[in-house]
């Protein structure tokens, strides 16, 4: 049961099924489209092209026999299907139906020997050769390519980011390491990427991906010294998008390895110890400047085991999938295919588990905040820490600053987007900052505060609060009422009194209404009369003072809106003789409220009930 | 401040003489003068009398007898539930007064208050109070009798203290002091009571009235309100008819518990503790409105050793004004009501009369009517002259004027106590502001709404003492006319 957990990757559990290799079948894999073609016979017993998931539709199609495939790959609209049996010409059919019709073909220049080619967008095909690029546009309607444009460069070999429209040539054995980019009818070179010059890279050493939205080239280097390889990672976002290298992810292992981006993290496989490492570049590591020098997150630790359904004789038969096997070829961003087996899979990550191996609090939180569906992750991870007998304080202040820092940022966006510009102005560009996992005030009272809200988890809860509302003040923003009034509840059924006068005092728990009201039900009239005061709200402290009986305290405070009547009432109810007296004459003496006492005839009651009080008193004549 | 230094030269009501003597309530009898016979000596024919001519052996001791039950008073929540208890008794513990409840029925307590007394005092100390809670027992022991007060009320030790005083006062104002002693020479286990058949009711009487004025908390006393013109008609009248009469040491005329006018004689002056003792004959003696009556009366202030003859009369059916002529002649009775009948014909000729109805048909304005309605009520004394003013109760004390007394004793027991006396006094509560002021010659016990701030206080202060030096003219004797 234990066991169980220790993985915190896994593989799909529903993958490709495909026919697998043997000596009449080969099978490619085109990455723009995650599609896997098994060819029989070079296509003349027939093309099955599943993918990119087992429930999306396969085709079923023969082509004519025209030689091995060299490479298959269908256009981006899965309209044009274009083969390479040669090392100098693509030949191009469309589909029509589930048939293929309209045979024609596209040669490279002379001399030049095909390395291979890409859809780089629809209708548009890219050859490249040892003489470089050369970019066409398919007209499948006529059956014609168009040339579009050229770049001349030696290539040796070449990788190809779909994603980006990146495609990597390479020549001098991987030495010279030149980017080009694709765009609708263009392609145009980028600069070099910097490499230790003189070394050799192979094809299978790179890696082509986007990191947390940002093309990378991540190069796997074999130090000489053991258990020393590392993966160097050239981020495009230099001027003009320059590569940079900007991070480095010690393995600590050596052999082969196999790298898989999912949700921008780097999974690095190992076949030799048949493990796993994970890797983030926006976690903090060693840094010399320009570099940073990273470390597995979490302990390497092997996918998790998985089985095949084989239909047996009597009933079907589990077999179970070698891992980290010789026949697996691994694909950008999370694909792995078993040749031999027939199976395409994709790597999950299981977050839970993966948290579970980070020791420090602090470090999963960030790891969790750049996760796709880390929120709920995040939250739990949270409340299962917070839930230890000894919660890791240190670690939760600055675990909360972190959600804190983002929270701020996307207030701020918010706030952008609902001032109001002047009008005619240019409208700037107004981007919500949306992270990927926003913990807001609203979810951590739902989520983790009201949870921890019982008789035994006073201490803690109040603890933890006073921590997540620290975070908060140092990243300015305001404690919304719901914590504020929790923390107020939370000192009182500890009765810590002293600590609450100190809290509100020094403005630990901001001032408002609603939270003076609560202290006021609370029983602390004093502590809510001071927070109305420096709030200004007077009539509140008017009608709580009204209350209290304290007709002429009130009095003082009351401007000319207020009714005399309400104060003669309270001091009437009172049955205080001197009281009553003193706000009759209070109210007599004040300018604004004289007035009402010529004019207003209800106010002829309370006279009365003066005269009754006192009777041959000035104050009842006039 | 400047209101202070101000004011300090204002001192309204003082004068350069003054009837009164001038000094503290609280001051015990030690140094009583003995002006009696001073006076007698002056005057060699009169005949030196034995005025303690009662033999104390001539009555039988049978009272001592009544069995005390004491405990009926014990379960009995109304008299347990009194404020205030005050009893007196021998030094041998033998029961003498008590306010409330026959005193014979719980002479066991008398018993248990002279223990305490004489426990204390074999180790050359004496016993001033006992603090139980709220409670105070202060204990007065004066031979050859002990005091004992037992309070609720607030009051300090002090002015209960003054207030056994007073009993101790009323009761050598029937017998003298010698007289006092000498009883309990000849005889300690003597039973007072006999001597003192209605003393009871003047000291009830005494008692209700220190509860119910500040005079005496004050030591001073309050002249009825008149213009100065009549009062000093009303003066030469009496000095007019009196003067040919020989030994007539004092003429007191007062009316409602108020002074009208005092004439003395040259060198002698009363002290207003005595005066308090007359008022109070006067006031628990209704049977005075009916004849005129001729008594002996000692004042122990004057001189605790013998009896000054006292004609007391009403000037007459439509005047209730009393007239006291304080005379040492035992025989001059006659001599007295033909001097009063001619001062009140003077009187009814020259309309005072009226003038003193009038004065005390009207009710005094209250602070409100003069124009202070921030002022809730004040006493103003002036210390020179032992007179002071206190206007008409207003709202809100109409009904409560107690709460007010109590408010201005705790203020007098803060200026003038022994330990830490105060100069001034502000307390501002939720249900006044109350301001105390002891200056050389005037003190001021001022009560104000809750809501007057400081300076509005000051300011009021000194508008209040501009508009008393404009009416000392009528409300203070500022003559000392003699004979």
């Amino acid at each position: 049961m234990t066991e169980k957990f220790t993985y915190y990757l896994e593989l799909s559990k529903n993958p490709v099924r495909f026919e697998p290799v043997n000596q009449l079948t080969n099978v490619f894999f085109d990455d723009s489209n995650k599609q896997v073609f098994a060819v029989r016979s070079g296509g003349v017993m027939g093309v099955v092209v599943k993918g990119p998931s087992e429930e999306s539709k396969s085709l079923n199609f023969r082509m004519d026999d025209g030689g091995p495939v060299i490479s298959i790959k269908i256009s981006l609209d899965q309209k044009v299907l274009a083969v390479q049996r040669s090392t100098n010409s693509v030949e191009f059919m469309n589909f029509k139906g589930s048939n293929l019709d309209n045979k024609y073909s596209q040669s490279c220049k002379k001399n030049a020997t095909l390395l291979g080619f890409v859809w780089s967008y629809i209708n548009e095909v890219a050859l490249v050769t040892d003489h470089g690029v050369e970019l066409y546009s398919v007209i499948p309607e006529k059956g014609t390519l168009k040339h579009l444009k050229s770049i001349s460069v030696t290539v040796q070999w070449f990788v190809w980011c779909p994603t980006n429209k990146i495609a990597l040539l390479a020549s001098s054995h991987g030495s010279q390491l030149l980017p080009v980019i694709f765009k609708p009818g263009s392609v145009s070179k980028m600069p070099k990427v910097e490499g230790d010059p003189g070394r050799m890279i192979l094809e299978r050493d790179i890696t082509l991906g986007t990191l947390y939205g940002t093309a990378a080239v991540l190069i796997l280097r074999h130090q000489n010294a053991p258990q020393a390889s590392e993966v160097h990672i050239h981020l495009l976002n230099g001027s003009s998008s320059a590569p940079i290298k900007r991070h480095v992810l010690r393995l600590g292992l050596s052999g082969r390895f196999a790298i898989n981006i999912v949700d921008d993290l780097i999974l690095v496989h190992h076949q030799a110890s048949r493990s796993s490492q994970v890797f983030d570049i926006n976690l903090q590591g060693e840094n010399d400047g320009t570099v940073t020098y990273h470390k597995a997150v979490a302990p390497a630790k092997s996918i998790q085991p998985t089985c095949l359904e084989i239909p047996g004789l009597l009933e079907p038969q589990k077999h179970a999938c070698e891992l980290y096997s010789a026949d697996w070829v691994v694909f950008q961003p999370n694909i792995v295919i078993d040749a031999k087996l027939g199976c395409l899979w994709c790597i999950h990550l299981i977050l839970p588990e993966l948290c579970r191996q980070i020791p420090d609090l602090s470090v999963c939180t960030q790891l969790v905040l750049n996760r796709m569906n880390g929120k709920e992750v995040l939250l739990k991870l949270l409340l299962d820490r917070i839930e230890l007998p000894e919660p890791p304080l240190q670690q939760l202040q600055s675990s909360f600053d972190c959600i804190n820092i983002l929270y701020r940022k996307w207030i701020e966006s918010e706030l952008q987007i609902q001032t109001a510009s002047p009008a005619g102005a240019q409208l700037p560009s107004k981007i919500v900052f949306q992270p990927r996992v926003l913990i807001t005030q609203a979810d951590m009272y739902s989520r983790v505060f009201q949870k921890l809200d019982l008789a035994n988890k006073l201490q803690k809860l109040e603890w933890v609060l006073i921590s997540y509302i620290t975070s908060l003040t140092q990243n300015d923003i305001p404690t919304e009422l719901s914590l504020n009034e929790m923390l107020v509840n939370t000192l009182v059924k500890q009765e810590k009194n002293s600590a609450l006068v100190q809290f509100l005092q020094y403005g630990v728990v901001s001032d408002s209404k609603p939270l003076a009201c609560r202290l006021l039900s609370l029983g602390f009239i004093e502590l809510a009369l001071d927070m109305f005061a420096r709030l200004g709200a007077t009539e509140e402290i008017i009608e709580i003072l009204l209350d209290q009986e304290q007709v002429l305290p009130a009095l003082q405070l009351a401007g000319d809106k207020e009714t005399p009547r309400k104060f003669l009432q309270v001091a009437q109810n009172t049955g205080n003789a001197t009281l009553f007296h003193s706000t009759v004459l209070a109210l007599r003496s004040n300018p604004h409220f004289k007035e009402s006492f010529l004019k207003d005839e209800r106010l002829r009651v309370y006279l009365n009930h003066y005269a009754s009080l006192f009777p041959n008193s000035v104050n009842t004549s006039k | 401040m400047s209101a202070e230094a101000e004011t300090n030269d204002v001192e309204p009501g003082a004068a350069p003489e003054s009837m009164l003597i001038i000094s503290e309530s609280s001051e015990n009898l030690q140094n009583m003068s003995s002006s009696l016979d001073e006076i007698k000596k002056m005057q060699p024919d009169n005949q030196d009398e034995n005025i303690n001519n009662v033999d104390p052996d001539d009555y039988d001791d049978i009272s001592c007898n009544t069995i005390a039950t004491g405990d009926d008073y014990i379960k009995d929540n109304d008299w347990l539930g009194k404020s205030k208890h005050i009893f007196v008794l021998s030094s041998a513990g033998k029961p003498i007064y008590s306010r409330y409840g026959n005193e014979d029925k719980f002479a066991s307590y008398f018993g248990v208050m002279q223990a305490l007394v004489s426990f204390v005092q074999a180790d050359n100390d004496s016993l001033k109070s006992i603090h139980v809670g709220n409670t105070k027992f202060v204990f007065l022991f004066k031979e050859p009798l002990i005091l004992v007060s037992i309070s609720k009320t607030g009051e300090s030790v002090s002015q209960l203290t003054a207030q056994l005083n007073y009993v101790f006062n009323e009761i050598v104002s029937m017998l003298t002091l010698s007289r006092l002693s000498q009883i309990y020479q000849q005889r300690r286990n003597y039973d007072l009571r006999r001597l003192l058949a209605g003393v009871e009711r003047l000291i009830d009487s005494l008692l209700d009235f220190s509860d119910s004025e500040p005079s005496f908390t004050l030591g001073a006393v309050k002249c009825l309100p008149l213009a100065a013109s009549i009062r000093d008609t009303i003066s030469s009248a009496i000095v007019q008819s009196c003067s040919k009469i020989k030994d007539l040491v004092f003429a007191i005329l007062l009316a409602n518990n108020n002074l009208i006018t005092l004439v003395r004689m040259k060198k002698y002056y009363i002290h207003p503790a005595d005066l308090h003792l007359i008022f109070n004959l006067v006031r628990a003696s209704e049977s005075l409105k009916s004849a005129e009556s001729w008594t002996p009366l000692c004042l122990p202030r004057f001189d605790s050793g013998g009896f000054l003859y006292g004609h007391v009369s009403y000037l007459s059916e439509d005047c209730q004004a009393c007239l006291l002529l304080l005379t040492v002649d035992r025989e001059a009775f006659f001599t007295l009501s033909e001097a009063k009948q001619k001062i009140v014909e003077k009187l009814r000729r020259a309309n005072c009369l009226e003038g003193i109805n009038e004065s005390l048909n009207v009710r005094e304005e209250t602070c409100a009517e003069t124009g202070f309605p921030e002022l809730r009520h004040y006493l103003y004394k002036c210390k020179s002259t032992a007179q002071f003013y206190q206007p008409g109760v207003g709202a809100p004390y109409m009904s409560d004027y107690g709460r007010l007394l109590t408010l201005y004793r705790r203020a007098h027991q803060r200026l003038h106590s022994t330990s830490r006396p105060l100069k001034l006094l502000y307390e501002k509560s939720s249900d006044e502001v109350l301001l105390a002021w002891d200056t050389k010659g005037f003190e001021l016990y001022v009560v104000l709404e809750p809501s007057t701030d400081k300076s509005a206080t000051i300011a009021l202060i000194g508008k209040l003492l501009t508009w008393i030096k404009k009416q000392e003219d009528r409300l203070f004797h500022l003559n000392a006319p003699t004979f």
